[in-house]
């Protein structure tokens, strides 16, 4: 009988095995362990003790005081509207930036990038010049005879839309645009060659192939939505508030921290749900027979 | 516009003087050519000669910076692709991934007519019959394999029965086997509905295989166009002949003229005599002789035959593909290649010293291109 001599080379491969994913992924494991995971325990975990003892009170609050429930309503009205216009909006500038004459393609890709780059408080406060009541819109108006009394621009919910809608077309557009790269134009060719007017060949062929895209970009659009706060701070009146305005309202004025984490657990709940029921509707895979190559 | 749905007859193309540029680029380069109803015409050549362009233009996808094309007649330049009554194949198939077999095949049905949906079943089944492809209506096309999404590529090109089929290199990525087998199965639906086809492709022996008339194309012009046979055999230079299978082509320079054939002196320092026809060539012409491999015999003795070219040379590679032997022999510094069937038992090595020969009716005196 012989006795197998161990091979040293297996060893070591697989000591690298387990030594190249620790060091590639281990730095940023470790941070968002201790800057992300760890205090997310910690506000789940004070959210539910009341003096020392788990209670579910902080939650109790929440759903008895009705200023929480409106305002995680209104957060999803708003993000929703502003979601479903970045949308309308984004979906023709994004389908342009793919089919379009390439030299004004260039100029429209650097309209869509350049506001991408800038603050989006700086962005928010532009509209307060904008809007105001002796802002540039009124002037302009009142100076063309269309109104003799400066409107009401600011502090409603056109306002915070046209503001949210502005900060979020950038992301719209180019989530778009990088979905619609990947359709293979040459289908729509071959729908106008079997037929298909270019109007018909747009929605029979283009159009549902960039679904997925317009899936992962309405639900992108709409979490970051969910979590505004400058903006409709600056450009809303008290209807416009949204939960994380509340949320930063009880910590820091009420220095309630355990109900801010209580309202924070819920919205991240709330959020949670959402997708997993976008994706379930949505799971485009399982149609068109099968995962995508 | 009411689409012609008749399956009756194909269209008759013809390209008048077609010119388009891409910037400086000349991608075709004012062609003119009759593709006759229902004929199977291949446009072949090399990438960047022109062929995909001149589709792509018949197609309507590109509009031409110059000269026309008619369709039967009318000038189809300001006809709209989806209006034209077109049907293609493309190189990747091209098929819709967000619809089934059933709606792919049906997808031009519900463009250009208006049948029932019963009349509409009926036609797509019978033309996935006519591909061999029944019983995947429901499949998707990611769910099938290479050769039967092509099939369903060409159910759906010819399910509303248009009047002209164009084909972009439609075989090209399908493996040897399923291609020869392909080849036989588009000439025979071209043969049972009589519609023009239109064929692209850079692959000889394809073009060989299927058409009835095969357009020879490079750097955007249209170097010789004829049948199969005609292009074979009788070759107009030496792009044609090269492309078209393989090709010896001895360098040379016209020696004498002569009622029924030239005297050829080829470079390296002997003489051969080849058929005298069409070509013009005067005494000092420099000229290429072409011989087929598969004419090319080899033999260890001298044997010098009537009407036969013979000479001496050395062989410098075998090559064994099973039905036949392929060898390149050294004649005077001039490599001439051989294709010799019925190998089994014949045995050769390279460094032998042999005797080429090859009936001279055989050879044809091709003018050396200036380009």
């Amino acid at each position: 009988m012989t006795v197998p001599v161990a091979d040293p080379a297996p060893a070591r491969m697989s000591l690298n095995r387990a030594l190249v994913p620790a060091l590639l992924l281990g730095p940023t494991l470790l941070w968002i362990f201790f800057f992300f995971l760890w205090p997310l325990g910690l506000m789940v975990w004070q959210s539910f003790i009341v003096k020392d003892a788990f209670s579910l009170d902080h939650y109790a609050s929440l759903f008895t005081t009705p200023i929480y429930a409106r305002a995680l309503w209104t957060t999803f009205e708003i993000s929703i509207i502003c979601t479903v216009g970045s949308l309308i909006l984004g979906y023709p500038v994004a389908y342009y930036l793919v089919v379009g004459d390439a030299r004004i393609r260039a100029v429209v890709m650097i309209l869509v990038i350049i506001p991408y780059w800038l603050d989006y408080i700086v962005r928010s406060f532009s509209w307060l010049i904008l809007f105001g009541r002796r802002g540039l819109v009124n002037r302009f108006l009142i100076d063309i005879g269309l109104i003799t009394e400066p409107l009401q621009l600011l502090y409603n919910l056109g306002s915070v839309l046209v503001g949210m809608i502005q900060i979020m077309l950038p992301l719209m557009i180019l989530t778009l645009f990088g979905a619609m790269l990947r359709i293979n134009r040459q289908l729509v060719a071959a729908a106008e060659i079997h037929g298909a007017s270019p109007w018909r060949a747009f929605w029979s062929v283009f159009f549902p192939l960039s679904l997925p895209g317009v899936y992962a970009a309405f639900l992108l659009v709409f979490i970051i939505s969910l979590g505004f706060y400058i903006t409709p701070a600056l450009l809303g009146s008290p209807k416009e508030t949204m939960i994380s305005q509340i949320i930063m309202l009880v910590a820091t004025e009420l220095f309630d921290w355990p109900l801010a984490s209580a309202a924070g657990v819920l919205l991240l709940a709330v959020t949670i749900a959402v997708v997993i029921a976008y994706n379930r509707a949505f799971s485009i895979e399982r149609l068109w027979g099968g995962k995508e190559a | 516009m009411a689409a012609n749905v008749t399956p009756s007859r194909g269209a008759a193309v013809r390209i008048d003087r077609l010119r388009k540029t891409f910037g400086s680029a000349v991608a075709v380069d004012s062609i003119s050519l009759d593709i006759p109803t229902g004929s199977f015409v291949t446009l072949l050549g090399p990438s960047g000669s022109g062929k995909t362009t001149t589709l792509n233009l018949i197609a309507g996808f590109l509009s031409p910076d110059a000269g026309s094309i008619l369709f039967d007649g009318a000038i189809v330049s300001n006809v709209p692709t989806h209006k034209r009554n077109i049907g293609m194949v493309f190189q990747n198939y091209a098929l819709f991934p967000h619809m089934t077999v059933f709606d792919n095949v049906g997808f031009p049905l519900k463009m250009r007519t208006k049948l029932t949906s019963a009349e509409a079943r009926t036609r797509i089944l019978e033309t996935l019959a006519l591909v061999e492809l029944n019983g995947f209506e429901a499949r998707y096309p990611r769910q099938l394999s290479g050769g039967q999404q092509q099939r369903v590529a060409m159910a759906r090109a010819l399910v509303s029965h248009p009047r002209l089929l164009l084909m972009d290199e439609p075989l090209g990525a399908l493996d040897k086997k399923l291609r020869e087998q392909m080849q036989f199965e588009i000439k025979n639906i071209h043969r049972s509905i009589g519609t023009t086809f239109v064929y692209v492709t850079h692959d000889q022996t394809e073009a060989l295989t299927m058409s009835d008339l095969i357009v020879v194309m490079n750097y955007g012009k249209i170097e010789q166009a004829g049948t199969p046979r005609q292009l074979y055999e009788t070759p107009e230079n030496q792009f044609v002949a090269d492309f078209l299978g393989g090709a010896n082509l001895l360098p040379g320079t016209v020696a004498a003229v002569a009622a029924d054939h030239f005297s050829v002196a080829v470079e390296g320092g002997f003489t051969v005599q080849v058929p005298r026809d069409r070509v013009a060539a005067k005494a000092g012409d420099a000229v290429s002789v072409l011989v087929r491999p598969e004419e090319v015999g080899v033999a260890l003795t001298e044997d010098r035959q009537a009407g036969a070219e013979c000479v001496a040379g050395t062989v410098t590679a075998v090559g064994y593909l099973g039905d036949s032997l392929k060898l390149e022999i050294a004649v005077a510094g001039i490599a001439i290649g051989a294709k010799l069937a019925r190998a089994r038992g014949f045995s050769i090595e390279s460094g032998q010293r042999v005797f080429v020969s090859w009936p001279r009716a055989s050879a044809r005196l091709l003018l050396r291109s200036t380009r």
